[in-house]
């Protein structure tokens, strides 16, 4: 398992979003949480580390990803939908592959379900599973607890990164400071695209957390200046 | 000014999605050449395309069917020609009534629902997801619903249109006074192959038409700042109008040339 080494990443995002300078290095079995408000740029890395947006940063690592909404394919089985990212990624023995993986995270009765049939920690763990099964070196969350109640979420994070030394290096955006930062190794904070603190969790609250979700004043008002429409 | 200005943007909109329509049309034969295109999940997409529209079909054949013997008794009362009823009805139901409709019928179900399902999916990342697995979403997720569209209404003519035919036969029979197998006799003594693949052959027109628009119109979707509920709305209102002009002005345009001759 290699370690991810990012050297001032650059990406630019939808609506004008200039990321970057972004450096990391996350080594196998690590996790980064990516903090920072709505709009940041934390999916847009997520998307940039993926090859899923363009930027200066290019490898040949296998990624699983898990989006903010699941992103399954509603008109495929749970199964269907594993067992797809199995044969993509020729994985061996890609049905045995997609069987496993799911029964790996609580849901082996549950393949022939489709997405609609499940609640939204199911279809989260499906995603997981659709990520894992194809055994990445490059694990990506994108606010893998969001709407999720408070034992979901720790189930959910239970999966994604309690897998110890042999797990790949993973990179985690959040906005859940109390159930996931405490998890991590590290934090990197990103303000309108920028890294504003990088480091330890620990260190986080010393630098001052609040500032992770400070709201952009080009997309948020400020409550001040919010009206009551009726 | 502000008119012509209004009036340029449209046309050069509309002028850019036919050249899209053109680009994508190109790539995805292309892919069908060479095989590219996932075949599992285009026999998957067809199998529920095609279901899902059966209904609708066996409604718009009846009504369909009910109209051709209306119409077509009318002129067997004028020129007391009972004998080519048949004839006129299957030329109707076969070629250029029944195709018609059909394709509009069918622009309506299955294309809104591939721009529906493909607009959500680039809308809520799961065109990233195939993505993130090494997928090119296009042979994989697109071209797929394409195939299966065109797929799907050169399966539903032959059906489809005999049932339009069948109906018209009792319709006419019930209230015309017209004999069945006088009717059937004018199909089997009239009506050549030539007709028939005509009527296939706009078919297939039809149907490529039906999914390149609604395919268009839901990839549009992704390359748009907006992925809202209502610019997810907008992109099956688009694929569908486009997909009805498309089909009316293929007809009329098959006609022109001779395809009714």
């Amino acid at each position: 398992m290699r370690a991810l080494e990012v050297i001032e990443l650059r990406a630019q995002g939808r609506g004008g979003l200039v990321l970057g300078p972004v450096s990391l290095r996350v080594e196998p079995g690590q996790v980064v949480a990516v903090l920072g408000a709505t709009g940041a740029g934390k999916s847009l890395l997520l998307a940039a580390l993926a090859g899923l947006a363009p930027s200066t940063f290019a490898h040949e690592l296998t990624v699983g990803m898990v989006f903010q909404s699941a992103a399954l394919d509603e008109a495929c089985s749970a199964f269907d939908n594993v067992a797809r990212a199995t044969r993509a990624r020729n994985v061996p023995s890609p049905e045995d592959a997609a069987r496993a993986a799911l029964a790996a995270v609580g849901l082996g009765d549950a393949l022939t379900k489709l997405p609609r049939q499940l609640s939204g920690g199911m279809r989260r763990r499906v995603a997981l599973a659709r990520a894992l099964a194809v055994a990445p070196e490059l694990l990506l969350l994108d606010d893998p607890t969001a709407g999720l109640d408070p034992r979901t979420t720790r189930e959910v994070l239970a999966l994604a990164l309690g897998r110890g030394s042999n797990a790949p290096p993973t990179v985690l955006a959040t906005h859940d400071l109390d159930e996931v930062v405490p998890r991590v190794d590290r934090v990197l904070v990103l303000e309108a695209g920028r890294v504003v603190f990088a480091g330890a969790p620990d260190e986080l609250s010393r630098h001052g957390a609040a500032r992770a979700f400070a709201p952009r004043p080009d997309l948020a008002p400020s409550l001040a200046e919010a009206r009551w429409p009726f | 000014m502000a008119v012509l200005a209004a009036l340029g943007e449209v046309v050069l909109q509309r002028a850019g999605d036919l050249g899209a329509l053109l680009l994508s049309a190109r790539r995805a034969l292309a892919a069908g050449g060479r095989l590219h295109i996932d075949a599992v999940e285009t026999l998957r997409q067809t199998h529920r395309l095609f279901f899902d529209a059966v209904p609708l079909v066996l409604v718009a054949g009846v009504a369909v069917g009910g109209v051709v013997a209306m119409q077509g008794l009318m002129y067997v009362a004028r020129y007391s020609a009972s004998e080519v009823f048949g004839w006129a009805a299957a030329l109707s139901a076969y070629r250029d009534v029944g195709p018609l409709l059909l394709g509009c019928g069918l622009a309506a179900r299955i294309g809104a629902r591939v721009t529906a399902e493909l607009a959500v999916m680039a809308a809520r990342e799961r065109l990233d997801a195939v993505r993130a697995l090494g997928l090119d979403p296009e042979p994989t997720v697109v071209w797929p619903r394409l195939v299966a569209t065109v797929a799907c209404s050169t399966l539903f003519w032959a059906p489809a249109c005999t049932l339009v035919l069948g109906v018209a036969f009792v319709v006419a029979s019930l209230i015309g006074d017209q004999r069945i197998a006088t009717s059937v006799w004018s199909v089997v003594s009239y009506v050549d192959a030539g007709t028939l693949v005509n009527g296939l052959l706009r078919m297939v027109l039809f149907g490529l038409i039906v999914g390149l628009s609604s395919c268009h119109a839901a990839v549009s979707v992704e390359a748009s700042e907006d992925r809202s509920a209502g610019a997810i709305g907008r992109a099956v209102y688009a694929g569908s109008v486009l997909s009805l002009a498309g089909v009316v002005v293929a007809n009329a345009v098959v006609s022109l040339l001779g395809g009714t001759g």
